[in-house]
């Protein structure tokens, strides 16, 4: 991954790792805190409980000690003494019986009765009326020495219910301890479901990290690429960035920078080249155009010294004197033409209205309207071009002458050209179509070449001149053309700035 | 049924030398991640009678020591006490026990009847037993006698096993794990909804393998093999 991704992912995961962190300590703080409140809450509670069960256990005692007590009464009843002591006596037997009935009424818990002896023989035994079942009473059998006799045995009978209860006070007892071995596990607990959102948190935020990583540094990576590729020399690269955001923005920037770079130098370029052919025009013209006169004064001397009578030498000298003559104008004309090109002026801009400029160069070649029919569409807002006015008028001088000249030599009555005007971002645009019998393209891929010219008398240097005094105004010039369909150039042209 | 002297004390009842990379290093990475304290214990080793008795081998040993003052008292409290027993029987060099059993047994003192209850599951379903004595109640707390180890069919003559028990006293119970989980779920003790995401999240935590004990004793006992 670049490091431009990993920063990507970097800062997604310090984004994500940032809250994260803060809520680790904020929750760590809320676990202590809520562990020192049940701590408290352990405390107000476990004592309470130890001391419930500690007074279940006291009843438990107190109870029955309460019971011995009871045995050890009855045990000591002194008529149940005296009639043990008669036990003989059949009368005293059944007093006997029935006292020990009266002291099972008498006493509420008390089940049974038993007197024993030595032997372990039940000598008399009393029950108690009020039915005691195992169901919801347990009982208690104490047994208590009779003075001079045996054994008295009293099972005496309980509630099981306090015994619910206590061992229902023992599994809330064991219940808590349960969960106080628990709490010291559960914060950690917390804890650790803290830590696994945590990691899941920054499993999420390092995905969305790679996924946004991947997709900016990729769009970025064709760019840099695009970028060697121009640095390399290739102004026809151009990237294609989807999505609307400032990376794509930054791609439809570039795009129009390569293409602004292409075009400045392909002016360059061609201004350079035509620099080239000015000085080759300016050097021929110059040794061209000096031995002219002297060849055409010498031929002229020829032609006027002789005075014989020989007819055919008189003919010969002046087909010879004219044909000089003819070609030396015709040099003369080239030499003109070369020194034309040699010599274009610099651009001297101003501030232009183009309506005005067109129609002050339509009345100042009125000789055009014979040959030419023109139609001429101003842009429906008047606009100031920034602009050489005389050299934006040979430039539509020479277009025009070139319609015309195409039209006669296929033969039309007159060249119909249409001339229109319109504002585009920055500049405006003049399009100048004619209804010609229009070019190839191999002429069209070489119109604007020096010295290309399909006129068996022309120099090629028309539309040469046109398009260096155009990419001279920082515009451009185009031409389209089919055979039979005309031909059309399209300039564009800068505006003139406010205040200028 | 001979023995043979015991081997070098190793933490883990799980034979030695079988150490395994990839589930120590996730180990390490969770100690790391989730700050664990492990504490390693030597387990100590007592030595068991081991007599064969039919076709079953059979185990009698002791952990007296394991009751000290404390839970004598908490014998003596009238609540009850629960010891559980898990019994693993390993043979040497292989990692996976031959089997595991575990035994249960209740103690509680009656403050009625001022006697001592001891109930735990005998071969015949559930018993209970009588003791006046609390040596003798630990004594039944705290020892195997004759207890009936595994079936000579299940262990191979000549190789050498041994017995590794773990004794939990006062275990946590499933149900106060289930009712921690709930109370963890739904945190408002609302019967219909309010249930917590988070809490339901950290309940996953609170499961069997936290349970713990009011005390927990383990040892193992020494090498044994069926000649």
């Amino acid at each position: 991954m670049s490091r431009f991704g990993l920063k990507i992912v970097g800062a997604m995961l310090l984004l994500a790792v940032i809250p994260l962190v803060a809520s680790y300590f904020l929750v760590g703080q809320v676990v202590q805190v809520a562990e020192s409140v049940a701590k408290g809450q352990r405390e107000h509670l476990t004592a309470p409980l130890a001391k419930a069960a500690q007074a279940y256990r006291d009843l438990f005692a107190a109870h029955k000690q309460t019971l011995r007590l009871e045995a050890q009464l009855i045990a000591t009843d002194p008529l149940l003494l005296a009639l043990v002591s008669q036990r003989a006596d059949e009368g005293a037997h059944r007093r006997l019986q029935g006292r020990l009935h009266e002291l099972v009424e008498e006493h509420p818990s008390l089940g049974e009765l038993h007197v024993i002896d030595a032997d372990g023989r039940k000598l008399a035994s009393a029950d108690s009326s009020r039915g005691f079942d195992e169901e919801r009473y347990r009982d208690l059998k104490i047994q208590w020495p009779l003075e001079g006799f045996g054994l008295l045995e009293a099972r005496f009978f309980t509630s099981k219910a306090p015994f619910a209860e206590f061992s229902a006070l023992g599994r809330a007892q064991r219940t808590a301890r349960s969960v106080d071995m628990l709490r010291s596990d559960l914060a950690r607990f917390y804890r650790r479901a803290f830590l696994g959102l945590f990691g899941a948190a920054l499993l999420v935020a390092m995905a969305v990290g790679l996924f946004i990583a991947r997709r900016t540094t990729k769009r970025l990576s064709l760019l840099v690429k695009a970028t060697r590729q121009v640095a390399a020399g290739d102004l026809e690269t151009r990237v294609e960035l989807p999505q609307r955001d400032e990376v794509s923005e930054l791609g439809d920037a570039f795009n129009e920078m390569v293409s602004e770079l292409a075009a400045s130098r392909h002016r360059i370029t061609y201004l350079e080249k035509i620099g080239a052919w000015q000085e080759v025009a300016r050097r021929l013209a110059h040794e061209i155009k000096n031995p002219l006169t002297p060849i055409q004064l010498a031929a002229q001397q020829l032609h006027s010294k002789y005075e014989g009578d020989d007819v055919h030498y008189r003919k010969l000298l002046d087909d010879a004197h004219d044909i000089i003559r003819e070609e030396v104008g015709g040099l003369r004309r080239l030499v003109g033409e070369f020194s034309a090109f040699a010599k274009l002026p610099s651009v001297q801009p101003e501030a232009v209205d183009v309506e005005l400029l067109v129609d002050d160069f339509i009345k100042s070649h009125s000789e055009l309207a014979e040959r030419c029919e023109l139609r001429w569409e101003p842009p429906p807002k008047s606009r100031e071009l920034w602009v050489d006015r005389m050299l934006i008028k040979h430039v539509l001088l020479n277009l025009l002458e070139n319609a015309v000249q195409a039209a006669e030599d296929a033969g039309m009555d007159a060249a119909r050209v249409s001339l229109s005007a319109k504002d585009v971002k920055g500049g405006m645009v003049l399009i100048l179509q004619d209804e010609g019998p229009g070019m190839e393209k191999a002429t069209v891929e070489r119109a604007f070449d020096p010295y290309f010219s399909t006129k068996d008398y022309g120099t090629g240097l028309g539309l040469a001149i046109v398009k260096k005094i155009i990419l001279e105004h920082q515009g451009t010039i185009d031409v389209r053309s089919l055979p039979g369909e005309g031909t059309q150039f399209t300039l564009w042209l800068p505006l003139a700035k406010k205040g200028k | 049924m001979r023995t043979v002297s015991p081997s070098p004390l190793s933490p883990n009842p799980a034979a030695p030398g079988s150490f395994r990379l990839p589930g120590s290093l996730l180990c390490l990475g969770l100690v790391l991640l989730f700050g664990a304290k492990v504490e390693a214990k030597p387990v100590v080793t007592k030595t068991a009678d081991f007599v064969q008795h039919g076709g079953t081998v059979l185990m009698s040993a002791g952990f007296r020591e394991m009751f000290d003052a404390r839970l004598r008292r908490r014998l003596r409290s009238g609540f009850a006490t629960t010891v559980t027993m898990r019994v693993y029987l390993y043979q040497r060099t292989i990692r996976r026990p031959v089997l595991a059993l575990s035994r249960r047994l209740s103690a509680v003192y009656d403050l009625w009847d001022e006697q001592f209850l001891v109930r735990f599951d005998g071969p015949l379903g559930p018993r209970a037993q009588r003791f006046r004595s609390i040596n003798d109640v630990v004594d039944r707390l705290t020892s195997f006698w004759r207890f009936p180890l595994v079936s000579t069919s299940r262990i191979k003559s000549g190789k050498r096993y041994y017995v590794a028990v773990v004794v939990e006293v006062n275990p946590m119970s499933r149900k106060v794990l289930a009712a921690v989980r709930r109370w963890l779920r739904k945190p408002t003790r609302r019967q219909v909804g309010g249930e917590s995401l988070f809490g339901s999240f950290v309940s996953i935590f609170v499961n069997d393998e936290i349970r713990r004990a009011e005390k927990t004793f383990k040892f193992r006992t020494q090498d044994f093999f069926l000649p």
